[in-house]
């Protein structure tokens, strides 16, 4: 297995001459919670001045559509347009349920110092798990770290179900999309669901959840709430299944 | 794999004890001192356990060093009957029997009594042989009592090479060993503060694997809250609720 990946490395620098030497990692990620599925995971190498999410500050546009809705495309293409030599980005693997542990990833750092991954917590409005420059250790070995869950600070925590939900955005506007209310819910997710809720964070006024999608910046997810009632209540999560307390999940990374 | 690991280990010991008693008696042949003792002494290690939490007990403290390959639990998989008598009563004897039935075991023991709530446990010794010094993980399991299946601790966490004088210190996150489900009614939570049911084999938590503790959701808010919770704002608790400081004594 060493023989074979050192066989390849060289390969590679006798292919692409003057190209940096390329590190390899197998990582896989775990889903510590009980609640929460995980959106497919894009995963990052980069040099310092690349930055997916920043603590306190309003979180890009293609954050986002990773936070709200799970699709990684749009900060993919984003990354590549701009750092297109600073970062190597690729997404990984389908909805990774609760408690379970996803298959090994195989993925070239291209020799960039830091690692970052984000994934979105489903069903919520804008959570996301994410791995923030972590230092891609030079010595061979495996290493263990776990990621804490962030509010992208881009839509007000309503709490509703936009999968059931018979309330609209502003303007008559189906809930559940990147910038409108509502929780992205997904079939995977309906199982634990419950209906009817009139809003946590934000709630209703005559069937209309008005959210102004400017909630602040990245910080730190305070939890859902949830409650017990299935079928009202303010909110469409359950109490007793899908609050989570950090952190969210754990990253096995092997740096081969 | 884990007893093809350890048979190696076995091997390698027995092949460096062979080569010792030979040089040994090369040496006493030879009429030159005999190595020094105290090169061979064993390691010592203390550990202690501290419950972080407000009101949660910690329940007598299963204290684990053994070789890597072995796990009292893996996240993600279901519990194994041991890890289940110590998460939803407290009992802590099959999981110390099974590490001291395996073959990667090294030292393991119990704290004398529970930890309550805001305190720091008695130091608890281990006594590691120095061949095994390259490979000792620690495993420590504890549950937080007043919940239905809920533990800290460390799950075969690295200690290797420590040297004399080192400390490490880590934080202990909380499990739901998903045996049980979170009713959170005093019938089913064992101890002090509800007296009620300790362990039952029946299984009926969302899922019946191991996966991180949501927390405690409690009867405090009406609309938020668990209304046949018997537990109270006191009960909660934030990661980590206990921290685990190893020490290498000798």
């Amino acid at each position: 297995m060493k023989l074979r990946t050192i066989t390849q490395a060289v390969a590679l620098t006798l292919l692409s001459t003057g190209a940096a030497q390329a590190v390899e990692l197998t990582v896989n990620i775990t889903n510590l919670t009980q609640g929460m599925l995980f959106t497919p995971r894009l995963l990052v190498a980069h040099t310092a001045n690349v930055d997916l999410f920043e603590p306190g500050t309003t979180a890009s546009e293609g954050l986002t559509a990773i936070a709200e809705g799970g699709d990684t495309g749009i900060l993919a293409g984003a990354l590549d347009a701009e750092f297109a030599n600073d970062q190597r980005n690729q997404t990984f693997g389908g909805p990774l349920a609760a408690a379970s542990t996803s298959a090994d990833y195989i993925f070239e750092t291209d020799d960039h110092p830091y690692l970052s991954l984000v994934t979105m917590l489903i069903p919520t409005n804008d959570a996301f798990a994410g791995l923030d420059h972590w230092v891609i250790p030079t010595t061979p070995g495996t290493y263990t770290v776990t990621l804490n869950a962030y509010d992208a600070g881009t839509e007000a925590n309503d709490e509703i179900n936009s999968g059931t939900s018979t309330l609209t955005g502003p303007g008559g506007v189906a809930l559940g999309g990147v910038g409108v209310p509502g929780m992205a819910t997904p079939a995977p997710t309906q199982a634990n669901l419950g209906s009817g809720g009139t809003g946590v964070a934000l709630e209703s006024v005559g069937g209309v959840l008005e959210d102004s999608g400017a909630e602040g910046s990245v910080h730190i997810h305070r939890n859902v709430l949830g409650d017990t009632d299935a079928t009202g209540g303010r909110s469409d999560l359950d109490s007793t299944v899908h609050r989570w307390l950090n952190p969210v999940a754990r990253m096995t990374i092997t740096v081969n | 794999m884990n007893h093809v690991l350890k048979l190696g280990a076995i091997t390698l010991a027995t092949t460096l004890l062979v080569a010792c008693s030979s040089s040994n008696d090369d040496d006493n042949d030879d009429g030159e001192t005999v190595v020094s003792p105290v090169a061979e002494q064993d390691a010592m290690f203390e550990v202690r356990i501290t419950n972080l939490t407000n009101a949660q007990p910690l329940s007598p403290v299963a204290i684990m060093l053994h070789q890597s390959g072995f796990n009292s639990f893996i996240d993600g998989e279901a519990a194994s009957l041991a890890l289940e008598l110590l998460a939803e009563g407290g009992d802590n004897a099959d999981v110390l029997g099974e590490v001291q039935a395996a073959t990667q075991h090294i030292a393991s023991a119990s704290t004398d009594g529970p930890v309550p709530p805001q305190s720091i446990s008695d130091a608890v010794s281990f006594t590691v042989p120095t061949d095994d010094l390259s490979d000792v993980r620690l495993s420590v399991i504890s549950m937080l009592v007043s919940t239905n299946d809920a533990f800290t601790g460390a799950n075969a966490a690295n200690i290797s090479n420590m040297i004399v004088g080192d400390v490490v210190t880590m934080s202990g996150p909380t499990w739901d060993s998903g045996t049980e489900a979170n009713t959170e009614t005093s019938g089913t939570m064992p101890g002090p503060g509800f007296g009620g049911e300790g362990f039952n084999g029946a299984r009926d938590d969302i899922l019946d694997v191991v996966r991180f503790h949501g927390g405690v959701v409690t009867g405090e808010s009406a609309e938020f809250g668990l209304s046949t919770s018997d537990l109270e704002d006191e009960h909660r608790f934030l990661n980590p609720s206990s921290r685990i400081v190893v020490t290498r004594v000798q």
